[in-house]
């Protein structure tokens, strides 16, 4: 019988025994030639928007409805479907906290390209994760690994956000941007448990033990109080310190009276988070479509 | 210095990363041999590794925490390359050759034992090994480094070191059932 501190130092002694580093000069030139060749990957445009100040938010605004007014100008002779007539754009997608998928061959996370998705299954790769999900219904958009439907901002539209990496913080104070310290016990338990008591929010329902693509997941919901005490876009619910924390990697709240559902799935030990929401004044019709997609997931 | 040297590198500066790179890929290499059991995958891994962390470091807030998060990328890397060029391993283990009598013939079955059971674990149990016991992290940091509960880390450490510990002993049984036969 090998008992354990002679297994341990049997394994130590010969990790150190086979332990080599010849070729690493050659290894490192060829990184660096990619390196020369590579950016950095800044955190994101939506991501930066949310961290301005907000007399900076306002002259991008400004400057983003100049934009659209000139546009919309020039399509109204062409009767394409402008204000009040016609078709609408397709639906955008709501900024996403999440890295956007990596061009590499074999990223850790992918998801279906950006733009509308097509009725039927879906593929996904949320932190080396592979997953389907379907869609039933016309109208839902892709951006990141984000889907959307409606309007952004208003009570027709629904948002889901599969992060590439989960979350293992929340804040202690949303508008200060205070990580929890110490931060929750990263399990599904431990993370829907802090989520659930983040300040500025206010638990409807769980944390309660459910499943998601027959795997164990802890679940809440809760809404963004009207007394957030800040602008909602100024208030992080959690991050992921992978994908940049404070950031980049930060979910904010959406608005005020905003409805958040979370799924924590344990996936093999895997952490995949989802989140959905929708804005004030939100029907029921909405919740059945986040629940059809979230419920239609599959683990592969 | 070398916190420096990462701000650097994560504002752009590509003659820093640069020296964080050549102060890094001794280990790094080092790492990715022992977890992926093959020199051509781990080159590749590392090479990859490095380009994920220039590509990222912008991303990394806390600049204490970079050997972590450089580390979570290595795995993540060294997962990626044995998922994509899984192929059929010549098992050519490069056995030591050294007069070996006594003690030291013990050892040279304990190694071959050890590398055959752990080339029977996942590239996650390997990791854990690795890093528990050539980096000397313990479980509860290994398991902020991966990005997994620390249960999760736990637990595959345990099973890890079962394997090789049944692999051990499957030899000593053999050596044992041969001397009574």
């Amino acid at each position: 019988m090998t008992d354990r501190s002679t297994l341990d130092r049997v394994v130590t002694d010969w990790l150190h025994a086979d332990a080599t580093s010849a070729g690493s000069d050659r290894v490192l030139a060829a990184a660096l030639v990619r390196v020369s060749s590579t950016g950095q990957e800044r955190p994101s445009r939506l991501a930066r928007f949310a961290d301005m100040k907000s007399t900076a938010k306002l002259a991008l605004a400004a400057a983003a409805v100049v934009i659209v007014a000139v546009v919309a100008l020039n399509l109204l002779p062409g009767r394409g479907g402008g204000v009040g007539g016609g078709p609408t754009a397709p639906p955008s997608v709501a900024p996403s906290p999440t890295v956007q998928p990596s061009p590499s061959p074999s990223p850790a996370a992918a998801f279906p390209s950006d733009g509308p998705l097509s009725i039927g299954i879906h593929s996904a790769v949320l932190d080396g994760v592979p997953l389907r999900f379907s869609v039933s219904a016309a109208g839902w958009t892709s951006a990141g690994t984000s889907l959307g439907m409606g309007e952004y901002g208003q009570p027709d539209y629904a948002g889901i956000d599969f992060w590439s990496s989960a979350p293992d913080n929340v804040y202690a104070d949303p508008c200060a941007h205070t990580p929890l310290d110490p931060p929750p016990s990263q399990t599904a338990a431990g993370l829907a448990a802090a989520a659930a008591a983040v300040p500025g929010t206010e638990l409807v329902s769980g944390p309660a033990s459910t499943e998601v693509g027959g795997r164990p997941a802890q679940h809440i919901i809760l809404t963004i109080r009207e007394d957030l005490g800040c602008d909602p876009h100024e208030a992080y619910l959690w991050y992921d310190e992978s994908t940049g924390g404070a950031s980049g990697g930060w979910r904010w709240a959406e608005g005020l009276g905003a409805t958040y559902w979370v799924w924590i799935v344990d996936v093999d030990g895997t952490l995949v988070w989802i989140n959905a929401y929708t804005f004030k004044g939100a029907g029921p019709e909405l919740a059945r479509e986040i629940m059809q997609i979230v419920d239609s997931i599959e683990f592969e | 210095m070398r916190q420096d040297l990462v701000r650097r590198a994560r504002s752009g500066d590509r003659e820093a990363f640069g020296q964080l790179a050549a102060a890094e890929v001794d280990r790094l290499l080092a790492v990715a041999r022992l977890i992926l059991r093959d020199p051509d995958l781990a080159e590749d891994a590392v090479q990859e590794a490095l380009v994920r962390c220039w590509r990222q470091l912008p991303r990394l807030r806390d600049v204490e925490r970079f050997d972590g998060w450089l580390y979570r990328i290595l795995v993540n890397a060294a997962a990626d390359e044995s998922k994509r060029r899984r192929r059929f391993e010549a098992t050519v283990h490069a056995i030591r050759v050294e007069p070996a009598t006594g003690d030291d013939v013990q050892v040279i079955v304990d190694r071959e034992q050890l590398e055959q059971g752990f080339r029977g674990l996942t590239i996650d149990h390997r990791a854990v090994v690795v890093l528990h016991h050539y980096l000397g992290l313990p479980l509860t940091e290994i398991a902020v480094t991966l990005g997994i509960p620390t249960g999760t880390a736990k637990s595959r450490y345990h099973y890890a070191m079962a394997a090789l510990r049944a692999a051990l002993e499957a030899e000593a049984r053999v050596a044992g059932e041969g001397v009574t036969a």
